[in-house]
């Protein structure tokens, strides 16, 4: 092990987790209008996916068209599932919305695969240049791009949130839905395009996956979904700036653990990291009390 | 039986309870009045062990029970009821009442006379969620007759109610409880207050102003000041 | 009856068990993504005994029902304070760790001159109790359902008592069970130890009528799929989950209807269903008009 080696995890890590910061902020941005989890978030961005792997197939797309056919294709499978799995439930159905969404997941998945049969499917490169050199260090040009391409996606979100009227409209319904409503908010479609938004964002994700590994297999909706989840989690579960946080971490930790243990134990000490955090840390939140969360919502009896 | 001593309790930086004291005997009977924000909901979330306290004292029978957990609390005979009603809406009636005390026979005993005594046995398989909003409330009355308390703490039990509906719950509050049972009351009607509470005390801004009889109350002028004036005749 | 029937009822009866073991957290009101590790426990424990230590079939069982619960206990100290979505991927995460544990588990012995045991990754074959002891398919399929049985009376009864109208209560409004006296705490505890211990005696038969296992049987999948099953079938009582898992391996994996489309029928249909019943087809409007109706038609049932 050498300086070298813990440079180069580290920078390999900071690439990966800038694809998992992106899938953390689109899943932030869900939670937090809804209060609900989207299970069907990583099927959303694998049918977008695949819609521009068969365009790419069939039609030989160029990378362009296959990116916007991935982005539109997802915001659309987005707003089917918020149509069928948040939409027509309240709060209280938590549980419901959920099942909903992880049954979309399984017919979302099945579909794709009637879409695309073969387990592996090939993908257009996003840059097909040698690494650059930095130093000892190697960078893939495609890496660079994708890191630039989440900071671009994060900072325009935080600016959509901060300084626009549909961003102040999303921060109302993620504090106080009814609130917001009765202030005129038009709850239902910021949640809509908060949504759609997020599936979008989502579909760059997945693309920038696909084009970097010059491939997709049927694993990727799973996979987006527990490492978004799990960077969301390590993120804190609130801001924008926590998800990319929460994705870089997951990214850097996952490169080094690869690298000393192998990648069976990379998995193992993500997920052991994500259990010892909410356990003894949660969010950061109180947590001296059995039922200090219930109760902050008792305060308001 | 239950002494507060210089209660204080925080929120964020706000007092919502300043160095409240109070002594309730058994059986006593006592209105609690004030504006809204005064600090009445907050003082029963304490006693009930819902809010931190930041500081002072909480007894019951002698025994602080400031540090317990709310259920502790609830077994050493403290019931009460919320301002916006608060029912198990999917569990049936009776299993709202059945309480966590007793054994199971004498349990269900309990809670059907409770049941019978707010007029709701013949519906005791509906489920909670079904009944109208006074049933409801009367619900949540038969609930904390059959926990049996020492000390029932009633947040607004009126709130929402007609004007007959409004009397028949005070009514009940004051007859289906032992003369050995405490009972606090918030209310913001005052004539329900004189009906069940012989003294009344007044909150402002979390202080205690005012701890008087009811009678009196009523003509105190710091009950206007507090609801309508501009200045603390402190 | 014919093998592929039992094979199936024996394949209903044993995803029951899971399907119930998160229906008691539901009830509890928490939502776990993880009792597949529990049942991943059992199933490994009771492998283990019999394979390698020559248990007999009863003692085995009795083994993964009680270390499944164990660890269900550990880590309920841990994650039972926490709510909602945090509850959720903790659980999750504590199933995944234990996942990749049974992939890296190598734990191999010599019996009867054949080397077995768990191999890590490829999992663990050759748990031939039911075929060493000349048990039927058709018996084990019985000896699945006596044990389900067993296990749906014991919810049933426990329904009427003291301790599974806590349970729901608590599952309905925390606070107010807090405040009710109830040690909310205590109630959760108890319903994920008996949660954990069902799972893993669930794991242990499927252990053994499968004959192998493998770690990549408890991922996720089974974890979701296990919460759907009572959330389709209905928290309105123990019979809800036993109804959605009918519902999918019976009716639709089984009957080959919609094959190769059978996740696109279903997830739709399911989505719909939830949005008409968000608590499941027999929730607690549903048991409460069947009683209802029972007692008027004079038949026992409370």
């Amino acid at each position: 092990m050498t300086a070298v080696d813990l440079a180069q995890n580290t920078l390999d890590g900071l690439m990966v987790g800038a694809s998992y910061a992106l899938l953390a902020v689109g899943f932030t941005l869900i939670f937090g209008v809804m209060r609900r989890l989207n299970l069907a978030y990583g099927p959303t961005i694998m049918a977008g996916v695949y819609l521009g792997t068969a365009a790419f197939i069939s039609l030989g797309a160029p990378t362009l068209v296959v990116l916007v056919v991935v982005i539109i294709g997802a915001a659309l499978v987005g707003l089917y599932v918020e149509r069928l799995c948040f939409r027509p439930f309240g709060e209280g159905a938590r549980a419901a919305s959920m099942v909903a969404s992880f049954a979309l997941w399984m017919q979302l998945e099945e579909a794709a695969t009637h879409l695309l049969p073969q387990h592996m499917n090939p993908f257009p490169p996003l840059l097909a240049t040698q690494p650059l050199e930095i130093g000892p260090l190697l960078l893939r040009a495609d890496h660079l791009v994708m890191l630039a391409a989440t900071l671009l996606i994060a900072g325009a979100v935080t600016y959509l949130l901060a300084r626009t009227k549909l961003g102040l409209a999303i921060r109302a319904v993620i504090d106080q839905p009814r609130a917001a409503a009765i202030v005129g908010i038009h709850v239902e479609r910021v949640m809509m395009l908060t949504f759609v938004l997020a599936s979008a964002i989502g579909g760059v994700a997945g693309f920038l996956i696909a084009a970097t590994d010059g491939q997709v297999t049927h694993m990727i909706g799973m996979w987006a979904t527990t490492k978004g989840l799990v960077a969301m989690m390590l993120g804190g579960l609130g801001s924008v700036k926590g998800a990319i946080a929460g994705g870089l971490l997951l990214g850097i930790l996952e490169a080094h653990a690869q690298w000393f243990l192998g990648p069976q134990v990379r998995d193992m000490v993500a997920w052991g990291l994500l259990f010892v955090l909410l356990a003894f840390w949660p969010g950061g939140l109180m947590g001296a009390k059995a039922l200090d969360r219930t109760m902050a919502v008792g305060r308001r009896v | 039986m239950l002494e507060i001593d210089d209660l204080t309790v925080r929120f964020d930086g706000i007092e919502a309870l300043r160095r409240l004291t109070l002594v309730v005997p058994p059986g006593a009977r006592i209105g609690v009045i004030g504006p809204n924000g005064s600090g009445k909901t907050t003082l029963f979330n304490a006693i009930s062990g819902l809010v931190a306290i930041a500081g002072g004292t909480i007894r019951l029978n002698g025994r602080a029970i400031s540090h317990l957990a709310p259920h502790q609390i609830a077994a050493s005979g403290v019931a009460r009821t919320f301002q916006s009603v608060r029912l198990f809406q999917r569990l049936s009636v009776v299993d709202n009442v059945l309480p966590a005390v007793g054994t199971t026979r004498d349990a269900r005993q309990a809670a059907l006379a409770a049941l019978d005594a707010v007029g709701l046995a013949a519906r005791r398989d509906t489920l909670a969620g079904d009944l109208s909003f006074y049933d409801q409330r009367r619900l949540e009355i038969a609930r904390a007759i059959a926990q049996r308390p020492r000390l029932l703490l009633a947040d607004e039990p009126t709130a929402g109610l007609s004007q007959s509906e409004c009397d028949h719950v005070i009514e009940l509050i004051g007859n289906a409880f032992g003369a050995e049972t405490a009972i606090l009351l918030i209310e913001h009607k005052i004539a329900a207050v004189e009906a069940l509470c012989p003294r009344s005390m007044l909150l402002s801004e979390g202080r205690l102003i005012v701890d008087a009889a009811t009678s009196d109350m009523r003509r105190d002028p710091r009950l206007a000041n507090v609801y309508f004036g501009t200045q603390l005749p402190l | 009856m014919d093998g592929y029937l039992i094979t199936v009822l024996s394949n209903i009866g044993m995803i029951s068990f899971v399907a119930l073991s998160a229906y008691i957290l539901l009830l509890s009101g928490q939502i776990s993504f993880g009792q597949q590790a529990y049942f991943g426990i059992g199933a490994y424990t009771a492998g283990i005994a019999t394979v390698m230590w020559q248990w007999p079939l009863a003692g085995a069982l009795v083994l993964g029902a009680l270390v499944a619960s164990a660890a269900a206990g550990l880590v309920g100290l841990a994650t039972l304070r926490l709510s909602g979505i945090y509850f959720a991927m903790a659980t999750l995460a504590f199933a995944e760790i234990m996942r990749i544990a049974a992939e890296l588990l190598v734990y191999r012995r010599e019996i009867g001159g054949i080397e077995t045991g768990p191999d890590g990754i490829d999992g663990f074959r050759d748990i031939r109790y039911f075929f060493a002891n000349d048990v039927s398919p058709l018996q084990t399929c019985l000896i699945v359902y006596v044990l389900l049985g067993m296990v749906v009376a014991a919810l049933f009864m426990a329904e009427r008592t003291r301790a599974g109208r806590m349970l729901r209560q608590v599952g309905e409004d925390p606070l107010l069970a807090e405040v009710h006296g109830i040690d909310v705490m205590r109630v959760r505890m108890a319903a994920a130890l008996v949660a954990g211990a069902v799972a893993g005696l669930g794991g242990g038969l499927y252990a053994h009528l499968m004959t192998y296992v493998e770690p990549k049987s408890f991922d996720i999948m089974l974890g979701v799929h296990a919460l759907a099953y009572g959330l389709i079938g209905g928290l309105g009582t123990a019979l809800g989950p036993l109804l959605g898992v009918l519902i999918d391996i019976g009716l639709l994996e089984s009957t080959r209807i919609f094959r190769g489309y059978r996740m696109i029928v279903f997830g739709g249909l399911v989505a719909v269903l939830l949005i008409v019943r968000p608590r499941g087809l027999l929730d607690e409007n549903a048991v409460g008009r069947i009683r209802h109706y029972l007692r008027r038609r004079g038949h026992a049932g409370d």
